[in-house]
């Protein structure tokens, strides 16, 4: 008796979302996606001159899209399959008939969904925190709140699914994935030029620069970029999760763990 | 008329693994028969790795390895027949008892009820039933071995592998568990367990697989291998407060080969007839005033026989 793919994926992802919530490292990255809205608030009430959009924007390009959602996406996705083999219970799930790549995909699942949740709520508290501050304009518009949803929950799908396969293939991806996060998210998708197509946050930015609210062209350093349309950045997005996903299956399909008694 | 043997549930040829420059298993061809065999050896012999290969952890560095008729690595249908219990004492603590067998069995395909069915069975044959419901972190030493055991069985596998699964078992648990697996076998199901300690075999099987070093030493009979024990001087150290004299008699007495003084003052006795020593020692340590103070078998495990086997010094 064997069970299939999509059966066996979703029995590892109820179960696994379950155990999710009673895990330190779910939290730990929940906080970081909470960490935005709190420092708006705190800055909204610190500072009379500051405006709703800006502070919105502002904290939304460069603390929720730049830090918190590739550090909590980090964080979760590096656990998806290395967090079973640290704790030495990947054996029961390799060892039962169900094909391998359901493991992949039965733990990655609640990870994104988890992260998105958090990415939802965070975003929500975070234009709530902005709209309490005192400077004079527009207001927070649906231009600036709902492409910054879209995109922190398109961040923190890619960005995990990505982690989740690096945590496959390479042995300390922690510290793999920390160095991409900083050299190439941070470091690369801040230079001028057309480089910043090579990173995610390039893309992630693009959903909201180029296709949400005016109040997205005035963030500094970035007014003269040429964004991606809405659809390409998508697509790009989606191929990564795609490949990444197909590759982080694939490997665990054909990997070894040599687990210490 | 001539009888077929029946077909092996494990073949093994030329198989090896390596970890590195260390050698896990090396040319280990064996092939082990239906019904219950114990593999032997004594601690870093390989069993674990060969369980693991056998279990389809591990992948062979070389050689094959064929579990219920098929290469068990990635693969379902050998699964599916197989029940391992691992060595390492991991687990889902947030889980219940409950809840880790039965989430294992909605894996091995089982409909929800008949998975909570059959998760209640496993959980009662290990003796377990009334901590169902109590989260697995909680769970002493013993406790987690038994759950471990439940899934490796629950799903009523053709072919049940288990690492060490006695130790940390007290002795009731322990009792039970060979009662397990003898149920099991009556059951007809095959059982392979490993383990470093030769009376536990003995409470099972006659039928052993010995490795040593990587290597396949012998298959075979238990009795052969106490008798090469039972050949074998033991070893017993004892620590008195006045080791010289209580040397001085114990050198007299019948069946001793060698006495000595090892680091720390420690007594080593190497003797025959364990019996004797063991009967005669209270009287020989009170009459010499010795004042003992700690008595250990140095032959608990394997090693010394196996040395012993490839004719190595102890």
């Amino acid at each position: 008796m064997t069970t299939g793919f999509w059966r066996a994926s979703l029995l590892i992802a109820t179960t696994q979302l379950g155990l999710l919530a009673r895990s330190r490292r779910a939290w730990a990255a929940a906080c970081l996606l909470l960490l935005p809205a709190i420092i708006a608030w705190l800055v909204a009430a610190a500072n009379a001159k500051v405006t709703p959009s800006g502070l919105s924007t502002m904290l939304g390009w460069y603390a929720l899209l730049g830090v918190s959602v590739p550090l909590a996406s980090l964080l979760l996705g590096v656990a998806v399959v290395a967090e079973e083999v640290e704790d030495r219970t990947i054996t029961y799930l390799l060892l039962r008939p169900i094909p391998r790549a359901a493991l992949f995909v039965g733990r990655l699942a609640p990870a994104v969904l988890w992260l998105c949740a958090c990415s939802a709520v965070g975003t929500a508290l975070l234009v709530a925190a902005a709209a309490t501050a005192r400077g004079s304009d527009a207001g927070v518009s649906d231009g600036v709140r709902l492409p910054l949803l879209l995109a922190a929950c398109a961040g923190v799908a890619t960005y995990t699914t990505l982690h989740a396969a690096l945590g496959v293939w390479v042995k300390h991806a922690m510290i793999v994935g920390l160095a991409y996060s900083f050299t190439i998210e941070g470091f690369l998708s801040n230079l001028p030029g057309r480089n910043q197509l090579l990173t995610i946050q390039y893309h992630l930015r693009s959903l909201v620069a180029g296709t949400g609210d005016d109040a997205w062209q005035r963030i500094d350093g970035f007014g003269a970029t040429e964004w991606n349309p809405l659809f390409d950045s998508g697509l790009v997005l989606a191929l990564v999760v795609a490949c990444a996903s197909a590759a982080g299956a694939w490997r665990l399909a054909r990997r070894q763990f040599e687990l210490p008694a | 008329m001539t009888h077929a043997s029946p077909a092996p549930v494990v073949r093994a040829k030329d198989l090896a693994r390596f970890y590195g420059d260390v050698v896990g298993v090396c040319d280990l061809t064996v092939d082990i028969p239906p019904g219950t065999v114990g593999l032997l050896g004594p601690n870093g012999a390989g069993k674990s790795t060969f369980l693991k290969l056998l279990a389809g952890e591990l992948k062979p560095s070389r050689g094959s390895i064929e579990v219920l008729g098929a290469p068990p690595f990635a693969n379902p249908a050998v699964h599916s027949r197989l029940g391992f219990c691992p060595q390492q004492d991991a687990l889902w603590d947030d889980m219940t008892a409950l809840e880790f067998v039965e989430f294992l069995l909605r894996l091995s395909g089982f409909e929800p009820a008949r998975a909570r069915k059959a998760a209640l069975v496993a959980l009662e044959r290990v003796q377990l039933v009334d901590a169902k419901d109590r989260r697995l972190g909680g769970f002493s030493k013993g406790m987690r071995q038994r759950a471990r055991i439940a899934q490796s069985i629950a799903h009523e596998p053709q072919l049940v592998v288990l690492d060490e699964p006695l130790t940390g078992l007290d002795p009731l648990a322990r009792h039970a568990t060979l009662e397990l697996f003898r149920q099991l076998a009556a059951e007809g199901a095959s059982v392979l367990f490993s383990t470093h300690v030769l009376h536990e075999v003995e409470a099972l099987t006659t039928n052993v697989v010995l490795l040593h070093r990587g290597r396949l030493l012998a298959r075979g009979e238990v009795p052969a291998i106490r008798a090469l024990l039972d050949r074998h001087p033991r070893r017993y150290s004892i620590q008195a407060r006045e080791p010289r004299r209580l040397a001085r008699e114990l050198v007299e007495l019948e069946g001793v080969e060698a006495v000595r003084i090892a680091e720390g003052g420690m007594l080593v006795v190497e003797t025959r007839q364990p019996e004797r020593l063991l009967e005669a020692l209270p009287a020989i340590a009170s009459a010499a005033r010795a004042g003992i103070g700690a008595f250990e078998s140095r032959d608990e495990g394997l090693e010394a026989v196996f040395d012993y086997l490839m004719g190595g010094s102890t």
